[in-house]
């Protein structure tokens, strides 16, 4: 880790498609996440958003085009560069993934060991200064299961910083986070930004994260980029998926279809 | 037919990772990986002793019961101990350890990685540069390659023991014509016979668990299913194998 820190790198994904036993979700999809900068990919539930970003981890090959990465094709690179690029990301999943068999001391530790050799008490040192850093110092020896949701995204952070990355991936960092723990979760991660000089890639759907945290926002929709561009150019941006999505508006096709099926239901529950 | 490939490439995925465990040195040695094998010992083979123990006596005496009701018909009582020994040792030692194993270790397995799977760890392990297969699934097969063939040995010793003592006790066997009796006719054939077989059902279990816990995709429905999948299928390939064993065993029998 003393080595020389790299720059942070960008994200390329040019005519990226991305499809699940034969189901295409993304298709030809082309975007561009900056260096040194929080990204925020939006999008509908179901859009596609968590598969671009396993697409990202190299766990799910594209069907077609190509995702580089600090300009290098992502998927043929070498196993020892393959190792490099894992030792310098840092990912936050949706519910923290944290592993249930292991304390959150041990989970922190996890890719400290595999890729580092330093000795153990340094290690823990390592693992009570980040969990320091997400405020949960006292949790080191509990048990994921003991911990509530926002918590346990909190520690899949510590985790996720551990070796300190250039490049920090969150799948929904705010999801099902009361107002107050989703504000201080957003805080943090602009502070790491602000600290370590990342780039950060965040998947959201959460409007109020989306305004605290992000700098260049990628829209997602039915496959393909509907936008790509700074924050303040989204919010002026014509166009009707947008504006709804901004508005919190139902999609006016679907809302009236819902509102006769449930004239349909109350009417089948009362005769 | 296009799941049946995918299946059966996620269980060639395991077995060439296992085989890359195998010949990695130095950096299996990890404190982690020590912690996780240590863990497996324990869970498959210390806890496993108490209901080993308990159906390995039921065995042992069952077997001389059924064997004192056909002999004593055709007044040869003495060679109850003989009967009983080999059973044990050939076929009921390795096979019902084997089953219980599947059970208890078998079915764990797969639930244990189909709920990982599902909770996004197994993509947590990968990311963070840990092959999956290295830390759940090796640990896993070391301890049963090794405590399967233990707890065959500990079924067989007191399968054997407690059919002895069952017949000097309620048959009227001499404890220790029942003793020399076992001594004169039984051989370290069978008993190596009954440890071969039960390195094949470690393999098997194990092999089998993980896979389909690797294979479980959608939400917790699934976990029930491919633990259900693991344990019917380790059965099934148990008796295959044991089949196959006994055919080859008694084809090549020294005359
Ligand atoms: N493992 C999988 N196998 C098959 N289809 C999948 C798989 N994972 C996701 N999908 C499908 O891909 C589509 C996009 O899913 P994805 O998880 O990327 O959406 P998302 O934008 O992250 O949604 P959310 O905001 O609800 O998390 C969905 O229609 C989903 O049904
Ligand atoms: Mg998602």
């Amino acid at each position: 880790m003393t080595n020389q820190r790299q720059a942070a790198p960008e994200i390329r994904l040019e005519g990226l498609s991305l499809s699940y036993g034969g189901r295409v979700i993304i298709e030809g999809l082309d975007a561009v996440m900056p260096a040194g900068r929080i990204t925020a990919v939006l999008g509908g539930s179901g859009g596609g958003k968590s598969t671009v970003l396993k697409c990202i981890l190299r766990l799910l090959p594209p069907l077609s085009g190509r995702v580089t990465i600090g300009g290098q094709d992502f998927y043929a690179l070498s196993p020892e560069a393959v190792r490099d690029w894992k030792r310098d990301t840092g990912v936050l999943f949706q519910d923290g993934a944290l592993l249930g068999s292991l304390t959150v001391g041990e989970n922190v530790a996890l890719p400290l060991q595999e890729h580092t050799d330093l000795p153990e008490d340094l290690i823990e040192e390592v693992v009570r200064l980040k969990l320091k850093l997400v405020g949960l110092e006292h949790t080191l020896h509990y048990y994921p299961r003991e911990l509530s949701g926002g918590m346990r995204k909190r520690a899949g952070l510590a985790r996720a910083m551990a070796l300190d990355p250039r490049l920090l991936l969150c799948d929904e960092p705010t999801a099902g986070l009361d107002p107050i723990t989703a504000a201080e979760l957003d805080r943090l991660i602009l502070r790491l930004k602000e600290t370590f000089a990342m780039t950060i890639v965040a998947v959201t759907h959460d409007l109020d994260s989306l305004m605290t945290i992000a700098e260049h926002v990628i829209v997602l929709h039915k496959g393909r980029a509907l936008y790509q561009g700074d924050l303040e150019h989204l919010m002026t941006f014509d166009d009707p998926y947008i504006k709804r999505f901004l508005n919190r508006e139902p999609d006016p096709f679907d809302a009236h279809i819902m509102e006769e099926d449930l004239a349909a239901a109350t009417r089948a529950g009362k005769g | 037919m296009n799941w049946l490939t995918r299946d059966f490439s996620v269980l060639f995925w395991m077995i060439t990772r296992l085989i890359a465990c195998a010949r990695m040195g130095h950096e299996g040695r990890k404190i982690f990986y020590l912690r996780e094998i240590a863990k497996a010992f324990s869970r498959i083979g210390a806890d496993a002793i108490p209901i080993v123990s308990v159906i390995a006596v039921s065995i042992g005496v069952i077997l001389s019961l059924q064997a004192a009701l056909q002999l004593e018909k055709v007044g040869a009582v003495s060679y109850v101990a003989s009967l009983v020994g080999v059973t044990i040792l050939t076929e009921l030692g390795p096979l019902l350890t084997a089953i219980i194993v599947t059970g208890r270790s078998g079915a764990s397995f797969a639930a244990e990685i189909a709920t990982m799977q599902i909770y996004e760890e197994i993509d947590a392990l990968e990311v963070i540069g840990l092959d999956p297969v290295r830390f759940l699934v090796w640990p896993k097969l070391l301890a049963m390659v090794l405590m399967v063939p233990c707890l065959t040995v500990l079924a067989d010793f007191v399968g054997i023991v407690s059919g002895g003592v069952f017949s000097s006790v309620f048959l009227g066997i001499d404890g220790r014509t029942y003793f020399q009796e076992s001594v004169n006719f039984l051989r370290l054939r069978f008993f190596y016979t009954g440890l071969i077989k039960s390195l094949g059902f470690a393999v098997t279990i194990t092999l089998i668990g993980c896979w389909q816990g690797f294979l479980a995709r959608d939400g917790a429905v699934d976990v029930g299913l491919r633990t259900t999948r693991a344990v019917v299928q380790s059965i099934f390939v148990i008796v295959l194998l044991d089949l196959f064993f006994t055919a080859v065993n008694y084809l090549v029998r020294p005359s």
